[in-house]
C-alpha cells in the first residue's frame, strides 16, 4: 500500500517526501478534527449519566 | 502470498496507529475542545448576567424568585467545589446526552432546578472533555458544592456517595429511590462514571441544600 503511494508519487524522492508528509498531515487532521469528534459521539468511552 | 502479508502488515499498523491517535484525541484532544467550549459558555453566562453584580464581599442577601431558561446545550449556572481546588469552576448546562457532556456537565432532563424541592441532578465526564468530574470519588460528607445561578448561589453539603449501576433511574427521583413519594428536602446529585474509562457504573454524590443567597 505505502509502496504502491511511493511510486506513484511525482518527483524526486525529495518530493516525494514532501508529498508523503503532506498527505500523512491530512489524513491526520480529516480524523482529529472530522473523524473522531463524530466517533466519540457514538462509542460511549465514558458513559457519565443515568439513562434508565 | 508475499504481497498479502506485506499488505495486511501495513493495514494493521496503519490501524494500531489510528487506535493510539484516537487515544491520544480523547486524553488532550477531548479536553482542548472543551476547554473552548467552557471558555464560549462562561462568556455566554457571563453576557447573559452582565446586568447582576455578583456580590463580591457584601453581606449576604436572600435568594431572590428567579426563572431558569433551559434550553438543551445552553448554560444556565455555573457548579463550583473547593474541594478540588479554588479554580475549579465549570458551567452547567441543560441536557446529557454525549453531545452536551463532550462540553460541560449537564444537568439531568426532567430534574429539579437549584434550589426547588427535590433533586436538582448533575452528570459530568469523569475522563475526556476535561475530566471534569475526576476527582468526584474523593468528595466527602461535609464537603460544600456551590450553584450560581444568574440572581442567586446555593450551597449544598455533601451528605455521602455510593455506586449504582447506569440504569437505576431511581437515583435522580425528587426523593431518591422513592418514586412518587412527594420531596420535602431540596437535594443535589452529582453523576459520573464508575471505574474510569469505563460505563459499566456510576457514581453518585448526594447532598443537601444548606444556604440559599441572593448575588445582588
Amino acid at each position: 500500500m505505502y509502496g504502491w503511494l511511493w511510486r506513484s508519487l511525482p518527483g524526486r524522492p525529495g518530493v516525494r517526501t514532501a508529498w508523503m508528509l503532506l498527505l500523512l498531515l491530512l489524513a491526520a487532521a480529516v480524523l482529529w478534527f472530522g473523524v473522531f469528534p463524530w466517533l466519540q459521539l457514538h462509542v460511549p468511552v465514558d458513559g457519565s449519566s443515568i439513562n434508565g | 502470498m508475499r504481497i498479502v502479508i506485506r499488505g495486511a502488515g501495513e493495514l494493521l499498523v496503519t490501524g494500531g496507529t489510528i487506535v493510539l491517535l484516537f487515544v491520544a484525541y480523547l486524553m488532550w484532544g477531548t479536553a482542548l475542545r472543551a476547554g473552548s467550549a467552557q471558555h464560549q459558555l462562561s462568556s455566554e453566562l457571563n453576557q447573559q448576567w452582565a446586568n447582576v453584580s455578583t456580590g463580591g464581599h457584601r453581606a449576604a442577601r436572600p435568594a431572590q424568585p428567579e426563572q431558569l431558561a433551559l434550553v438543551t446545550g445552553q448554560p444556565f449556572a455555573y457548579i463550583r467545589i473547593p474541594a478540588f481546588g479554588g479554580r475549579w469552576r465549570f458551567t452547567i448546562i441543560q441536557g446529557t446526552a454525549l453531545a452536551q457532556l463532550n462540553v460541560s456537565p449537564g444537568h439531568v432532563p426532567g430534574t429539579q432546578l437549584p434550589g426547588q424541592l427535590g433533586n436538582f441532578a448533575v452528570a459530568g465526564h469523569r475522563v475526556t472533555a476535561g475530566n471534569p468530574f475526576w476527582s468526584l470519588p474523593s468528595l466527602k460528607a461535609g464537603d460544600l458544592v456551590y450553584i450560581d445561578t444568574r440572581l442567586n448561589t446555593y450551597t449544598y453539603r455533601v451528605t455521602g456517595q455510593h455506586t449504582v449501576l447506569p440504569t437505576d433511574t431511581a437515583v435522580v427521583d425528587p426523593v431518591p429511590g422513592h418514586p412518587g413519594q412527594r420531596p420535602a428536602q431540596r437535594l443535589i446529585t452529582l453523576i459520573t462514571c464508575n471505574p474510569a474509562w469505563t460505563g459499566t457504573h456510576r457514581v453518585i454524590v448526594t447532598g443537601t441544600l444548606v444556604s440559599a443567597t441572593g448575588r445582588a
